[in-house]
């Protein structure tokens, strides 16, 4: 018979770390499927993302854990055994779950090793670590990892980096438009947004935290204490500031604030132990958070408050020194003087917040024209060029949802808004793009904007690596076949049709070709292609005069672009006594004191002529236009309109200040209206010099 | 502000079902008794020399260093030595050893006394000389809480009984019904509060009706369901859940007086009739024994005397526990006996038990009934930092056991603080 002796207590509670760990896994498992279910069901997103998912979590996990076995391997202790004291695997749960899903698995992978040796490992491993290894592995990818990304995993704009971009603030309005981008405030607390893998649930998060703190497996101190003190404070700069009362909510609810409060902050190795001392960690995470938002370069602060407070939990524990009763005053009157020194700091400096401009949160302007890509800093940039029939520039728009918002996110906007302009009116082949003023503090995305602009020049527009909200049409001007003959132009969906028809010397059809750049891919462009291949063989061999365009067999779902060819066939038929004649592109100004300013360009049929009589100040008087050569009906017609009317509106303007591009143009007659603006410009410069 | 200190008690699971409602054993002292010269942790005097003939009721030996103590034989026989011995104090102590003639034959140590009619003063000195010590597991010397009881409000009588497993009290409350009463009167009479309160865990549904029901005449006596947590029972915790007030050191500074149920038991049986404690009810429980129940055995009865009456050990490596398996301390031998405030033997099958290393989750920091940060106090004593562990206080550190019960990491985290706190005394005495 053996007696054992043990010291007392000789009972215990049947919780163990063994099993806090199992439960906290679980938990995070619950929030892992629940991106998997929003991957697979997501719009724009799908199977692959989830299984992209899993493999990054795999790959965390198989990183932490070899790299713990290494590690004890080394230090010659039992492998096995320390692995399963160590909970590895957590930290690397947590850190997949903080990650895009567009990380790349490398970037991954380092920082998980990284964050198991130097976040946790060399600090004596399990319990001993200063820094929370999550935290501290996320931190190493932000710094290190931000490009690392795979490109053909697309990720939106999340809601916190287009809200930090606008500086924190936004009017009513504006975030009702912001918001529903996002499918609301309640759909952000579901959390069906593009955010990290684990972070948008807010309410599978709070779910698995109830259930968490419910088993004793964290302490609902630090998640009541970081939650209160930011909505407190959010609610008092939103007041400051004339925020609705979403504003708290929104700051709730965005970025890592709800996976940090229930997954990072209650880490009990990085925490203070006393119950006081964990109010105050949850308290000062909350300010940093606030803080770094509201004032600070990033555009999350949940991340760097976490690590900061855990520098600061020494200095809490040191606070709390004491019998907690006999000190309980005293930790109340700490807690309440950091609570209200926190408040105060941040309202303080909430009434110096001003709104940014918002740039990335307006939808981003869909064009049709030719897309290209190139890699920016974040990930991919594309940028699309329309261009009018003449292969001349008339919009770009470039995009790169993944740029850090306030620098490459910023750029983009910058050319959207006015560094693109310069280019517009400008042929795309001779555009040069190297002249684009960059952005300073932004090269890389700038960079990454001229390049994607010269694939378009080069016809190289990259048809597959299309992102959402662009789309590339086939470029047209390359496959379009060029014949001479007589064209018409009509206006079809998305711009000018034209179509030109060959005859031979005895008015017999040849050959119809019918362009439309603007139409839109998969129907417009497709119907013209249609026509091109099939549609308009059966009217070759048969005179133009007696061709009956409307027995063209009109494409189904492209009505508008059908009717267009149609017309501008028509307009063939009627102007058929003239052809265009392709003349080098001139222009010419010459002075006559008697008749005014003169300026010549090639129009559609010959030389247009613009006369501007000007006053002895240089004010226009009159200005008249001439064409000779113009199809009658048509360019003819224009001229006549722009003499009756068009011109008026010029006339009293000082020569030097008239923009002649505001010349309303008359449809059906391009040509003949670009080339008056142009012998008007010609003239215009003519008087200058 | 429980938000600022944490809950400072937890629900543990208490067993009590394995002797709650199983009869009373009476296991029959053997031959050779051995009564133990000590009173809590303090050695008395013996007043009995070998050779010497007595009779259940005969002084044997007392303390008297500044407290007063007597104790006195539970057998009648004859002194064959006096010899050292181990004993619950988890140190080796005199022992009176009594040759047990059977007969059990009764020698009054003094009259009963009618507490009605009784003056305090009279009913305080009946009470020491009847060597009535506190029943809860300290021994301490219950006349000393009544000398002079200034500016007291509330009696408490603790039936709370927190520590898992035993239920001796509430064996002997329902066996002793009419006692209790006498005794709570008594008490309440001796200790000039305004009011009494009988404490009782709410989960004792059945009983609260029955003590309700016997107190349903007394004036000023209340009963007073409690949380079914540990530590209830301790005074502190009890004087607070009740009063709302925390004290330094006594709880006569909250303006109340704390006795166990069994010791105004034990009081009422002498004021009744005229015999001191000679007789205790114990629970035996645990996984390391065959059968689970109370016995009722004498003063002097040893442990393995009362485990082989239960059937024996129901394994070979057990731990032995004097009292519950919270305070009470494991003994490395069943040749110790039950002394005047002993109430539970606890036998546990012996596991070994692997520690992780801390997870500074706080815990126990939370669940110290003293308001002690633990961890704290390891860590600081692990890096030999005296200062910081006499600043977290480790001296009021009652050794309930709590931080070890609720550490995951499986760490012996009150055995740390007993060095912390041997290593402050020690430091002290330089």
């Amino acid at each position: 018979m053996k007696f054992t002796f043990k010291p007392s207590p000789n009972y215990r509670d049947s919780q163990s770390t063994q099993s806090i760990m199992r439960d906290l896994t679980i938990g995070l498992l619950v929030v892992f499927a629940f991106s998997l279910f929003y991957y697979v069901t997501g719009e724009n997103l799908g199977v692959s993302y989830a299984l992209r998912a899993c493999g990054l979590l795999v790959t965390s996990v198989i990183s932490a854990i070899v790299t713990e076995a290494i590690y004890f391997a080394i230090r010659k202790q039992p492998i096995v055994k320390s692995i399963k004291g160590s909970f590895g695997w957590v930290t690397a749960i947590i850190l997949t779950l903080m990650c895009p899903i567009n990380i790349s698995y490398y970037a991954l992978a380092i920082s998980t090793i990284l964050a198991i040796v130097f976040g946790k490992l060399v600090f004596g491993g399990f319990g001993q670590n200063i820094f929370n290894p999550a935290a501290f592995g996320r931190a190493i990818i932000m710094a290190s990892f931000a490009g690392s990304v795979a490109v053909d995993f697309a990720t939106s704009a999340t809601p916190t980096a287009s809200f930090a971009a606008s500086g924190w603030l936004m009017s009513n309005e504006t975030f009702n438009s912001f918001i529903a981008q996002f499918g609301g405030l309640s759909e952000m607390f579901i959390g069906r947004y593009p955010g990290a893998i684990g972070e948008t649930s807010a309410l599978v998060i709070l779910l698995v935290g109830a259930f968490l703190v419910y088993r004793k497996v964290i302490d609902w101190k630090v998640i009541v204490a970081y939650l209160g003190t930011i909505l407190v404070s959010t609610l008092g700069i939103g007041l400051v500031n004339g925020q609705g009362m979403w504003y708290p909510i929104f700051h709730l609810l965005t970025g890592g604030v709800m996976f940090g409060a229930v997954f990072m902050l209650t880490d009990p190795v990085t925490n203070p132990t006393s119950s006081a001392g964990r109010i105050i960690f949850g308290i000062g995470a909350a300010f940093f958070t606030v803080l770094i938002r509201i004032k600070g370069n990033l555009p999350e602060g949940v991340l760097y408050s976490i690590l900061l407070m855990n520098m600061l939990t020494p200095l809490i524990e040191r606070l709390t020194t004491g019998n907690q009763i006999k000190i309980a005053k005293k930790n109340l009157r700490n807690v309440a003087i950091i609570f209200v020194a926190c408040l105060a700091i941040l309202l303080g400096v909430s009434t110096t917040m001003e709104a940014k401009e918002i740039t990335i949160n307006e939808p981003v302007e869909e064009i049709d024209g030719i897309t290209g890509t190139a890699q920016g800093f974040g990930g991919e940039v594309s940028v699309t060029v329309a261009t009018d029939e003449n292969g001349i520039i008339t919009k770009i728009v470039a995009e790169g949802a993944s740029e850090t918002p306030n620098l490459g996110g910023a750029a983009i906007s910058t050319f959207n808004s006015e560094g693109f302009a310069k280019f517009e009116g400008v042929a795309l082949a001779d555009a040069d793009f190297d002249t684009l003023d960059t952005v300073t503090g932004s090269t890389v995305t700038s960079e990454a904007v001229i390049e994607a602009l010269k694939q378009t020049q080069g016809g190289s527009a990259a048809t597959e690596e299309v992102t959402e909200e662009t789309t590339a049409p086939e470029t047209t001007e390359a496959t379009v076949e060029e014949i001479d003959g007589i064209t018409g132009t009509a206006n079809g969906f998305g711009g000018e049709v034209s179509v030109t028809v060959a005859t031979d010397e005895n008015g017999i059809i040849t050959k119809i070709v019918a362009e439309g750049a603007s139409e839109t891919p998969g129907l417009g462009l497709d119907a013209i292609e249609t026509f091109n291949n099939e549609g308009f063989a059966k009217f070759e061999g048969v005179a133009l005069a007696e061709a009956d365009f409307d027995t063209l067999d009109t494409v189904t779902g492209s009505t508008v672009t059908s009717e267009a060819v149609i017309e501008a066939l028509k307009q063939v038929q009627a102007g058929s006594s003239t052809t265009e004649t392709t003349a080098p592109e001139t222009t010419e100004a010459t002075t006559d004191e008697n008749a005014g300013i003169v300026g010549t360009a090639n129009g559609f049929g010959g030389e247009v002529t613009v006369t501007i009589s000007v006053d002895e100040n240089g004010n226009i008087t009159k200005i008249e236009a001439e064409g000779a050569n113009e199809t009658a009906g048509l360019g003819l017609d224009a001229i006549e309109t722009f003499n009756n009317e068009g011109f008026a509106k010029f006339e009293g303007v000082a020569l030097a200040d008239a923009d002649f591009s505001t010349l309303d143009t008359v449809t059906g007659s391009t040509v003949t209206s670009d080339a008056v603006v142009e012998a008007a410009q010609a003239a215009q410069s003519a008087a200058q010099q | 502000m429980s938000f600022l200190t944490g809950p400072m008690r937890k629900h543990l699971n208490g067993h009590k079902e394995l002797t709650n409602h199983e009869d009373v054993l009476k296991v029959e002292v053997g031959n050779l008794v051995k009564i133990p010269l000590l009173n809590g942790n303090a050695p008395c005097t013996p007043c009995v020399k070998e050779n010497d003939v007595v009779k259940v009721g005969t002084l044997i030996g007392e303390r008297n260093d500044h407290f007063y103590v007597p104790l006195y034989s539970s057998v009648s026989g004859k002194v064959v030595k006096i010899e050292k011995l181990m004993s619950t104090a988890l140190r080796p102590v005199e022992h009176v050893v009594i040759e047990n003639d059977g007969k059990y034959e009764v020698e009054r140590p003094f009259e009963p006394l009618n507490y009605e009619s009784a003056s305090r003063e009279q009913l305080v000195d009946f009470m020491k000389n009847a060597g009535i010590v506190g029943c809860g597991g300290a021994g301490f010397p219950t006349y000393v809480k009544y000398l002079k009881p200034q500016n007291i409000d509330l009696l408490i009588i603790n039936a709370v009984e927190c520590e898992p497993y035993i239920t001796a009290d509430y064996k002997l409350m329902s066996e002793n019904i009419d006692l209790l009463v006498t005794g709570v009167k008594a008490l309440f009479k001796m200790s000039c509060a305004k009011e009494c309160k009988v404490a009782i865990k709410v989960t004792k549904k059945d009983f609260i009706p029955v003590l309700e029901k016997a107190f349903a005449n007394a004036q000023g006596i209340s009963v007073f369901p409690v949380p079914d947590v540990y530590p209830m029972g301790w005074e502190r915790t009890l004087v607070y859940e009740i009063t709302k007030k925390r004290y330094d050191k006594l709880p006569a500074e909250a303006g109340c007086i704390v006795s166990n149920a069994t010791t105004a038991i034990s009081f009422a049986n002498a004021l009744v009739n005229g015999m001191p404690i000679v007789e205790k009810m114990v629970t035996v429980a645990g996984d390391g024994v065959k059968k689970n129940c109370n016995v009722s055995v004498r003063v002097g009865t040893n442990a393995k005397e009362i485990v082989a009456a239960l059937g024996g050990y129901a394994c070979d490596n057990v731990l032995l526990i004097a009292g519950g398996p919270m305070m009470g301390k494991t003994i490395t031998t069943d040749e110790f006996v039950i002394g005047t405030y002993n109430n539970a033997l606890t036998i546990l099958k012996n596991k070994d038990l692997e520690p992780l290393k801390c997870l500074r989750c706080g815990k126990c920091s939370d669940h110290c009934p003293a308001g002690l940060q633990p961890v704290r106090i390891n860590n600081a004593k692990a890096a030999h930092d005296l200062d910081t562990v006499a600043a977290l206080d480790a001296m009021s550190c009652i050794e309930c056991g709590m931080c070890t019960y609720v550490c995951p990491s499986k760490i012996n985290v009150t055995e740390g603080i007993r060095e912390a706190k041997r290593l402050l005394a020690l430091k002290k005495k330089k």
